[in-house]
């Protein structure tokens, strides 16, 4: 014991300084796990703090941008409304012509199965390997960890921390992060996938080559066991790769978020649509 | 002045830099700075090891709590300060010693950047490989690159740093 003491005493530069990277490297390990993050609340909470006050200084500088962007969002959901509304007025005038059809009004409200809620990106990265979004709303707002993220283009990540005030969002363009997908109409549920290199693609791998794919279809969720609801774009197919040896196409998918400008997103949350399809099997029951 | 109370209040206008200015000065794919590494570069050489570890570890851990880098700049800045006393001895033949003691900022600019340089590289080829850790060999040439032109961002920043700050405070 006696040398084992003098013998650290003797090195104790040298194990203070393996000490030290030993910790480092389990903090690294423990708070990068793949689909979760172990932060404490509280400094989640005094980092985001800082954040945001940095962004409400730097967001004066792109108040415009912000507008035109606003203004786009408007316009494309207006037209949505629109058909909505169109879409209301038939199946009303149906279901007045014969009451049998009162299901119809069941899946009209099918949307409110999903609750969306508004929120601001803080501090997000797009260059490195895992990529967070610090995001302006927390658990007091009512955000939970697992809570789908949409940019008003499409899908841009999911919640992994939340703190009061703020929570944390790993976004899909991360490393090993898997997204259920499917193309349009087709009978494929293939797995999307960052492709690692830049903030503007992703791969859909393993899609057999009979498959009729081209360059500019949608790339939608499945929202098979997943944290998305189904038919929220991924992004847009931009080209195919043949593997001759797998026989197998690989798809490049265009993403359809605007990974390096990240500023009005939405939270989704999926707890309604648990809670209504447990009634449903219920009821079957 | 404490040297203790000295440095702890340079430690914060550096980190105020580093969270609120470097970290969005980042050039989209190809580089990210990290301009508070120059505080711990610029650590009295005489100080003990321990204390310069812990130092390091501390400034890095800090960083780290606010990019949501957890332990990645603590285990790089502890790596650069403990490789930097055998750097310093490998290049000091053009090094003015005055007094006993090694004082950083009356070096030569020349000096200086070969100084600078190989220890910002290498806790950045630490920082970026142990970020991509899972994906590595996936974009290993990419990741390099990255690692270069960031040191280089780094570089510049630091070097401007120091010729604008600590070279006119020592020359008074």
């Amino acid at each position: 014991m006696l040398r084992l003491l003098s013998f650290l005493s003797k090195n104790q530069n040298l194990f203070l300084f393996l000490l030290l990277e030993a910790v480092a490297l389990s903090l690294v390990v423990r708070f990068n796990a793949p689909q979760r993050h172990a932060m404490g609340d509280s400094l989640l909470e005094v980092s985001a703090a800082v954040q945001m006050r940095k962004r409400n200084i730097s967001e004066y500088f792109y108040l415009k941008e912000g507008n035109i962007q606003l203004q786009e969002e408007n316009d494309s959901l207006r037209q949505i409304l629109d058909s909505l509304r169109g879409k209301l007025h038939v199946a009303e005038a149906l279901i007045e012509s014969d009451s049998s059809r009162v299901g119809m009004i069941d899946s009209l409200r099918s949307h409110e199965e999903f609750v969306y809620m508004p929120c601001r990106a803080i501090r997000f990265t797009h260059s490195l390997s895992r990529n967070y979004i610090t995001l302006d709303k927390g658990r007091l707002h009512g955000v939970k960890e697992k809570m789908g993220l949409i940019s008003p283009q499409g899908i841009a990540g999911f919640v992994v921390k939340t703190s009061p005030n703020f929570s944390l969002a790993l976004s899909i363009t991360s490393y090993g992060v898997g997204i259920g997908a499917k193309v349009e109409d087709l009978p494929i549920k293939p797995t999307f996938t960052w492709n690692g290199e830049d903030p503007e693609h992703g791969t859909l791998k393993w899609i057999p080559l009979d498959v009729d794919l081209k360059p500019g279809m949608k790339v939608l969720t499945s929202g098979i066991r997943s944290r998305f609801p189904p038919d929220l774009v991924i992004g847009y197919i931009e080209g195919l790769k043949e593997d001759s040896q797998d026989g197998f196409h690989e798809v490049s998918v265009r993403l359809a978020t605007d990974f390096r400008s990240l500023n009005k997103l939405y939270l989704i949350s999926l707890e309604h649509k648990t809670e209504i399809d447990k009634l449903r099997e219920d009821l079957k029951q | 002045m404490n040297l203790a109370l000295r440095l702890t209040g340079i430690w914060l206008v550096f980190a105020a830099f580093q969270i609120m200015l470097f970290d969005s000065m980042a050039i989209s794919q190809l580089a990210r700075p990290f301009g508070f590494l120059l505080f711990l570069l610029m650590l009295p050489v005489n100080l003990s090891k321990p204390i310069q570890y812990l130092v390091a570890f501390g400034a890095g851990l800090f960083i780290d709590i606010f990019t949501q880098t957890m332990g990645l700049h603590a285990f790089s800045c502890v790596l650069m300060i403990a490789i930097r006393p055998y750097w310093i001895s490998i290049i000091s033949g053009t090094l003015n010693r005055s007094k006993e003691e090694l004082t950083l900022p009356h070096q030569n600019l020349s000096w200086i950047a070969s100084y600078l340089f190989p220890l910002i590289f290498v806790h950045h080829f630490s920082f970026f490989m142990l970020e991509a850790a899972g994906d590595v060999f996936g974009h290993f040439f990419q990741n390099l690159l990255e690692i270069f032109s960031s040191s280089l961002y780094t570089f510049v920043i630091c070097f401007l740093v120091y010729g604008i700050f600590y070279q006119r405070s020592s020359a008074r």
